[in-house]
């Protein structure tokens, strides 16, 4: 999900000079909620309906807007946008493409978007969102570790303490791979008791992260071990010319055969 | 009786001329913080009217957005000097959706003794 296919295009703006009225009867016009703020072809600001109704309406815009906003570029994941404009507490981001202002995306839009990947029981992201990074990585042909986790045994946990407290290891299991992996990793739920990470860390780093996965993790009244299928371009000779489908269901059988193992 | 017979439009005009005053914002403009006009409007048209003789200074004030000043009056005094006694007088009289003009005179008044011998 890229932030192009969020974005409110094509992107209205106005001039720094022109009234807050006017700024707001174009915003009126097009039914929209800001505006960029364009000077000679350059963005200088962007000015939102929050900032009109701020101001008095005989103020020039460029006494009204908020200047020098952030530009997110137009093939930006939508987290990826979403985390700058968390970080930088703004709602919104002028979409740039080789160099030109073509749209505006917004908060609301990214995590309505966002949602829709989201598992609601664990808030993590779904497959969609793995395969998405994973179809870029190759596309660029960019290294990086696959690790597909199965949890063992689960299905006896389930039997044993019932489905609502498996749900409850499930959740509790996920916010401790969360804390397992950083920030600069991508870990989605993939599917019932399977999870699956996209890292860039080194071999010695994913080797210590799976021997902590191997080991017992206490969630709830039980202890939870996983299995992982990992693969990079280094063990998988094919890395490159198959797809992230194909490397998935190679993870996914490695991860099988070293709980049959 | 036909009504329109009585019935008659005039406009009287009444002009009043004098001379521009330039600057029209003279010395200083303290700038509201909901004043019709903002900071960056009244730098244009200072700068537009008299260019480069005029300095904006933003404020952080509750009420007073920024200051516009003559430069000739910083080069006489220091300019953290100067916007603390205009905010001293100004933020009494000011509310923030005004803009106040003022005009301001420095004159230095020097007395030395030498020694004759």
């Amino acid at each position: 999900m890229k932030v192009a296919e969020l974005m409110n295009s094509p992107l209205r703006s106005v001039s720094s000079g022109k009234s807050v009225l006017h700024a707001s009867a174009l915003m009126a016009e097009h039914r929209i909620g800001s505006l960029a703020v364009m000077d000679n072809g350059r963005i200088v600001g962007i000015i939102t309906s929050r900032d009109v109704r701020a101001a008095h309406p005989n103020r020039i815009v460029a006494d009204a807007m908020t200047p020098d906003p952030i530009v997110v570029a137009a093939d930006c994941f939508a987290w990826e946008a979403l985390s700058v404009m968390e970080n930088g507490n703004i709602e919104r981001l002028i979409v740039m493409d080789v160099g030109q202002a073509i749209g505006m995306v917004t908060r609301e839009a990214i995590v309505s978007h966002l949602a829709e990947w989201k598992d609601s029981m664990t808030q993590m992201y779904r497959s969609p969102y793995i395969h998405a990074i994973g179809e870029e990585r190759l596309h660029k042909r960019l290294p990086f570790q696959l690790l597909f986790l199965d949890l063992n045994r689960f299905g006896e946990v389930n039997k044993r303490y019932g489905h609502p407290v498996g749900d409850d290891m499930i959740r509790g299991y996920a916010q401790k791979l969360k804390a397992l992996f950083g920030d600069d990793d991508y870990v989605c739920r993939y599917a019932g008791d399977e999870f699956a990470a996209i890292t860039t860390r080194t071999d010695d780093d994913v080797r210590k992260i799976i021997d902590c996965l191997s080991n017992p993790i206490s969630v709830g009244p039980a202890s939870l071990t996983a299995s992982v299928g990992w693969l990079n371009d280094s063990t998988e000779p094919e890395f490159y010319r198959l797809s992230f489908r194909e490397l998935v269901s190679k993870a996914s059988l490695m991860s099988s055969r070293a709980k049959s193992g | 009786m036909n009504a329109k017979t009585n019935y008659s439009r005039k406009a009287l005009l009444s002009l009043k001329i004098s001379e521009f005053e330039m600057p029209p914002m003279q010395d200083l403009l303290i700038i509201g913080r909901k004043a019709p006009i903002g900071p960056e409007a009244v730098r244009r048209m200072a700068e537009a009217l008299s260019p480069e003789q005029f300095s904006l200074i933003r404020m952080d004030h509750p009420k007073i957005e920024a200051v516009l000043v003559r430069n000739s009056l910083l080069d006489l005094m220091d300019e953290q000097h100067l916007v603390r006694i205009v905010m001293e007088e100004a933020e009494k009289l000011i509310s923030e959706t005004t803009v106040l003009r003022s005009e301001l005179r420095i004159a230095i008044s020097v007395q030395r003794e030498v020694d004759m011998s």
